[in-house]
C-alpha cells in the first residue's frame, strides 16, 4: 500500500509544480509590461537611364563645327553614318555606332537622360574610355585616331522624376582623325557618373557600379 | 424512598446551568472584527510624446536638416498600435531610405500605472546590424504641466548599458532617441525592405529582473 501511495505521489508532484509555476508566471506577467518598437525600413534607389539620343544625320555627312582645318569646307557627301540607340535590355547603356567613317567624319549627338530612381542625384563626373585606340587631344589635333568629347553637366543635380529637374541634356561629339586605319572598328565608352546627391563618389566607385555589357 | 436525584435530571440541570453561565459570559465579552479590502495597483507604461525628424549628411559632414527640395525622396512616419493594451507597439516606417539619410524618432515611455516601475534600456530583438541603427540618449524626464526636468543616468549620444534601468513613478517618463541610418559600408540593398524590433521592458520597481 505505501509503495502505491509513494508512486502516485511521484506522479502528482511534477504536475503540481507545473501548475504552481504556471500560476506564478501568470501572476508575474500581470505585474510587468513590455512595449515594442517595430521598425520597417524600405530603401530607395539610385537609378538613371538614357531617354533619347539624336545625331546630326540628315543623309549628308555633317561637317565639324567649327571647321578645324586650313583648307576650305568641302561639299557635303553622304558617306558615313551615325546611329544612336538605347539598349533594349538595359536603358543605362547607349550604343553609338559609326559606319564607314573616314578621316574628318564628324558628328554631334544630343543625348538625354533622366533620374528615374527615388533618390536625388548629382552628376559627379564622366569619362571617355577608348578601348582600342588613342584618343586625340582635340578636334583635328591628329594625335590619335578618334577625338571624342562629352559635354558634361558635371555638378548639376537631378531630382527624381517627374520633377522638372529630373532630366538632363548633354552632347557628345566625335571626329575621325587622320591616323585612323581603314576597315577598322574602333570602340569607346563614355561613362556618366550619377551619384547620390549628398555623397561624393570617385570615378572608380562609379565605374565599379557601372552596368556591364 | 430514594433520596438521590435521578441521573437524567441531574444532567439536564447541569446543561441549563452551563447555558446560564454562557449567556452571562457572552454579555461580558467583545469581539473585534477586521474587514479587509485589498485594492491592487497596476503596472502600466505607454508611449507618450513622440517626435520625428529627418536629417542627412552631405559629403560625410555632420547631419543637417533635410533640405526641403529633397524631402520627398525619403520619408519616415510612426504610429502607435494597440495603445493602452498590453501589446502597445510603436511602428516606425521609412520609405525611400538611402545611405546617409537619417530618421530620428524621439519617444517617451510614460509610467501610467500606480506602481512605480523600473524601465530597462530598450533592447534590439531583431534587425540588421547597421552601426547606426540604435537607441541612444535615454534619460528620465519628470513631466509637469509647465516644464520638463531631467534626472538620473543619461547616455548622451551613446547606447545605454542593457542592464541600466530608470525608476519611474506615475507620470514620469523615459525619453530615448531612435536613429535609423545606414552607410555604404553597411552594404544595404537598393529597393529592399529591412525590419527591426526593439523591446522595452518595465517591471515592478522592487522585483529583480530574472
Amino acid at each position: 500500500m505505501r509503495k502505491k501511495d509513494s508512486r502516485s505521489l511521484v506522479k502528482v508532484i511534477p504536475l503540481l509544480i507545473i501548475g504552481l509555476l504556471l500560476a506564478t508566471g501568470i501572476a508575474y506577467g500581470l505585474w510587468s509590461e513590455t512595449l515594442l518598437i517595430d521598425g520597417v525600413v524600405q530603401t530607395g534607389e539610385v537609378y538613371g537611364k538614357w531617354t533619347s539620343c539624336i545625331c546630326n544625320d540628315d543623309g549628308l555627312d555633317p561637317l565639324p563645327t567649327p571647321w578645324p582645318y586650313k583648307y576650305p569646307i568641302p561639299v557635303r557627301k553622304d558617306v558615313g553614318k551615325t546611329t544612336c540607340t538605347i539598349d533594349q535590355k538595359d536603358p543605362r547603356i547607349l550604343h553609338l555606332t559609326i559606319e564607314n567613317g573616314y578621316p574628318s567624319y564628324w558628328n554631334n549627338c544630343e543625348v538625354h537622360f533622366a533620374n528615374t530612381g527615388s533618390v536625388p542625384v548629382i552628376i559627379r563626373s564622366y569619362q571617355v574610355a577608348p578601348k582600342n585606340f588613342t584618343l586625340a587631344t582635340a578636334n583635328g589635333a591628329e594625335d590619335g585616331e578618334i577625338w571624342v568629347k562629352y559635354w558634361d553637366g558635371v555638378g548639376a543635380q537631378m531630382e527624381p522624376c517627374p520633377d522638372d529637374s529630373c532630366e538632363q541634356a548633354s552632347s557628345i561629339q566625335f571626329h575621325v582623325e587622320q591616323p585612323a586605319k581603314e576597315n577598322y572598328t574602333y570602340n569607346f565608352d563614355v561613362y556618366v557618373c550619377l551619384a547620390q546627391w549628398n555623397e561624393d563618389a570617385t570615378m572608380d566607385e562609379c565605374l565599379a557600379a557601372a552596368p556591364k555589357y | 424512598m430514594n433520596k438521590r436525584l435521578p441521573l437524567g435530571l441531574l444532567s439536564i440541570l447541569l446543561i441549563v446551568l452551563l447555558a446560564g453561565v454562557g449567556v452571562a459570559y457572552g454579555l461580558w465579552s467583545e469581539t473585534l472584527t477586521i474587514d479587509g479590502t485589498v485594492n491592487t495597483g497596476d503596472v502600466n507604461v505607454e508611449f507618450g510624446k513622440i517626435t520625428k525628424s529627418e536629417k542627412v549628411q552631405i559629403n560625410f559632414a555632420p547631419p543637417v536638416d533635410e533640405p526641403k527640395e529633397k524631402a520627398d525622396a525619403a520619408n519616415c512616419s510612426y504610429e502607435v498600435k494597440g495603445a493602452t493594451t498590453d501589446s502597445e507597439t510603436l511602428v516606425i516606417t521609412t520609405e525611400g531610405a538611402y545611405p546617409s539619410w537619417h530618421c530620428i524618432v524621439e519617444f517617451d515611455v510614460v509610467s501610467t500605472g500606480s506602481v512605480p516601475v523600473h524601465v530597462y534600456t530598450p533592447q534590439k530583438i531583431s534587425g540588421p546590424s547597421w552601426k547606426d541603427l540604435k537607441i541612444t540618449d535615454c534619460r528620465k524626464v519628470k513631466l509637469t504641466d509647465m516644464a520638463e526636468s531631467f534626472e538620473g543616468d543619461y547616455c548622451a549620444g551613446v547606447e545605454c548599458s542593457p542592464t541600466l534601468w530608470w525608476q519611474l513613478h506615475k507620470g514620469d517618463a523615459l525619453r530615448c532617441k531612435l536613429t535609423i541610418h545606414f552607410t555604404n559600408d553597411d552594404k544595404v540593398n537598393e529597393k529592399d525592405t529591412y525590419q527591426f524590433v526593439y523591446k522595452i521592458e518595465a517591471r515592478q520597481w522592487n522585483e529583480p529582473r530574472p
